[in-house]
């Protein structure tokens, strides 16, 4: 028997049986519906941007009337503010509450009834503005489980990148603020220590503010469509592997704005760019930035995010900060589209 | 084994919802392969199906499972580079009993594919069970086909040489 052959039959008899699904569309077209919705992934895997980018802009802009959180009625959350924060240049200086207090505890305290996610020091960013309030005691589990370290190496990549302060909110008004940095030695500030993996605390608040958010159906379809901004692209926070549909913009030498051209990428060329982004891109320990008169790509993902990608100085860089290279097949969607949309 | 491609016909009613009826079932039994667990089989499928829906409308039913199997494919291979915690929050809660291990010792060849890298195995699944052309795989997974045809060669020689298989014609 060929191993071909033997292989089809194996994979053949292996499959189980699937199960009864009957509402396979109408979950799938709600989960789709929920992930417009639930645009807190904002924080997710926001490494590599470089000092002077401007403000992440969530597309989750809405104001507190918007807020999810006021759909329910959870019992009167204890009032979570931020920290002050105020950039210069793009950057959010360290203060005092980003660096441990030997007169705190070095864990998180149990009984915490609310969370936000606030800037912290590094590049500025904009994070969701929801508060959490369901599962608080599970973050503050996650964030406790995290590995305790002697604090930051004394040799650490020299990247800047976002950073983010929790505020956990106690029913008797306390406060108590963990400090992270997705950057350099990435540390976690808890109270009198350091704690390892800060992108774990950000993860865990953003699942947990995704799964409170998704309880409720949209109301409103807010997602807009791409749309190609002049020089500097506002950097944005969307998966690129999640693009829905995307326009491909191109500036002539002038830099002005009214030579901006785009033509929208269809949806075959899209899929091969998405594919090719998923199987090809990775990780960089910084990226080196510089304008150059390259295409760019302005998308948004089915999730509603939008997603900027754009040449920097010998590659593509991805919201999250991963480099691509296109493939050949994508440079010649790139090439055959760009000269579609010159001004 | 199921046809990959679809007529607009097998759609029922042409439909979102026709699509799903006819094809989920077979979107499924490749995320199972990919996944080797039936609840995060759904959740792929699931995922996949979210991500395509917007794009009923334009792709239509002709391209749409081509464009919703690139989207799992993808899916799975960026579900496994970020950490997955399998603790996703979902709708309805797994039927009773269909939590238990899927990949037994009925069938080696299930956990021999486990062990392969995400790549590989999504590779032996679109050409072996999806009965894709090289080049089709090649198209859904976004890479060239030398690529497929090397990592192919690379899985077929450890499938061969897992502990878990020992292929009765081993013997002859």
């Amino acid at each position: 028997m060929s191993d071909e052959k033997w292989l089809r039959d194996g994979l053949a008899d292996a499959v189980p049986e699937p199960p009864a699904t009957p509402d396979r569309a109408r979950r799938a077209e709600r989960l789709a519906r929920r992930r417009r919705r639930t645009t807190a992934a904002a924080l997710v895997g926001t490494v590599g941007v470089v000092a002077g980018a401007a403000v992440l802009t969530a597309a989750l802009a809405g104001g507190d009337d918007d807020r999810a959180v006021d759909r329910y009625d959870f019992g009167a959350p204890p009032s979570v503010s931020c920290p002050p924060a105020k950039a210069e240049d793009g950057v959010i200086p360290e203060s005092a509450i980003d660096s441990p207090d030997p007169a705190a505890p070095d864990a998180v305290p149990e009984g915490a009834t609310a969370a936000r996610i606030c800037e912290g020091p590094g590049a500025a960013l904009t994070y969701p503005d929801d508060l959490l309030t369901q599962d608080v005691a599970t973050l503050v589990e996650t964030v406790n489980g995290l590995a305790r370290t002697d604090g930051p190496a004394d040799v650490c990549t020299m990247e800047l990148g976002p950073g983010f302060r929790i505020v956990f909110g106690y029913d008797d008004g306390s406060t108590f603020v963990v400090s992270g940095r997705l950057y350099g030695c990435r540390t976690l500030t808890v109270g009198s220590g350091y704690r390892a993996d800060p992108e774990t605390a950000a993860h865990e608040f953003d699942d947990l503010l995704q799964a409170q958010l998704g309880d409720a159906e949209p109301t409103t379809d807010t997602t807009d469509g791409p749309a190609c901004t002049t020089d500097p692209p506002t950097p944005t926070t969307g998966r690129a592997e999640d693009l829905a549909e995307a326009l491909l913009c191109v500036q002539d030498k002038s830099g002005s704005t009214a030579s901006l051209g785009f033509v929208e990428i269809p949806d075959d060329d899209l899929a091969t760019l998405v594919a090719d982004i998923a199987a090809n891109a990775h990780a960089t320990a910084g990226i080196a930035r510089c304008y150059r008169e390259e295409p760019w790509i302005s998308g948004v993902t089915t999730s509603g995010d939008a997603v900027m990608i754009t040449y920097q100085c010998d590659s593509y860089v991805l919201p999250d900060g991963r480099a691509w290279q296109p493939s050949a097949a994508s440079q010649a969607i790139i090439d055959r589209l760009g000269a579609r949309a010159v001004p | 084994m199921e046809q990959a491609v679809m007529s607009a016909n097998d759609t029922a009613d042409g439909t979102f919802d026709g699509f799903v009826a006819a094809r989920g079932d077979a979107l499924w039994r490749s995320a199972w392969l990919l996944t080797s667990d039936r609840q995060l089989a759904e959740d792929l499928v699931q995922t996949a199906l979210a991500k395509s829906w917007r794009s009923w409308e334009r792709v239509g039913p002709e391209g749409f499972e081509p464009y919703v199997r690139r989207v799992m494919f993808t899916t799975y291979v960026s579900w496994w580079r970020r950490k997955w915690r399998g603790e996703r929050p979902t709708e309805v809660l797994p039927e009773a009993g269909v939590s238990a291990p899927d990949t037994d010792t009925r069938n080696d060849l299930v956990s021999a594919l486990a062990g392969l890298p995400k790549g590989q195995r999504a590779i032996v699944v679109l050409r072996y069970f999806e009965d894709l052309t090289e080049a089709q795989t090649a198209d859904a997974l976004g890479i060239s086909q030398g690529t497929v045809k090397s990592q192919c060669s690379r899985a077929l020689t450890a499938l061969r040489s897992s502990p878990h298989l020992r292929r009765e014609d081993d013997d002859e």
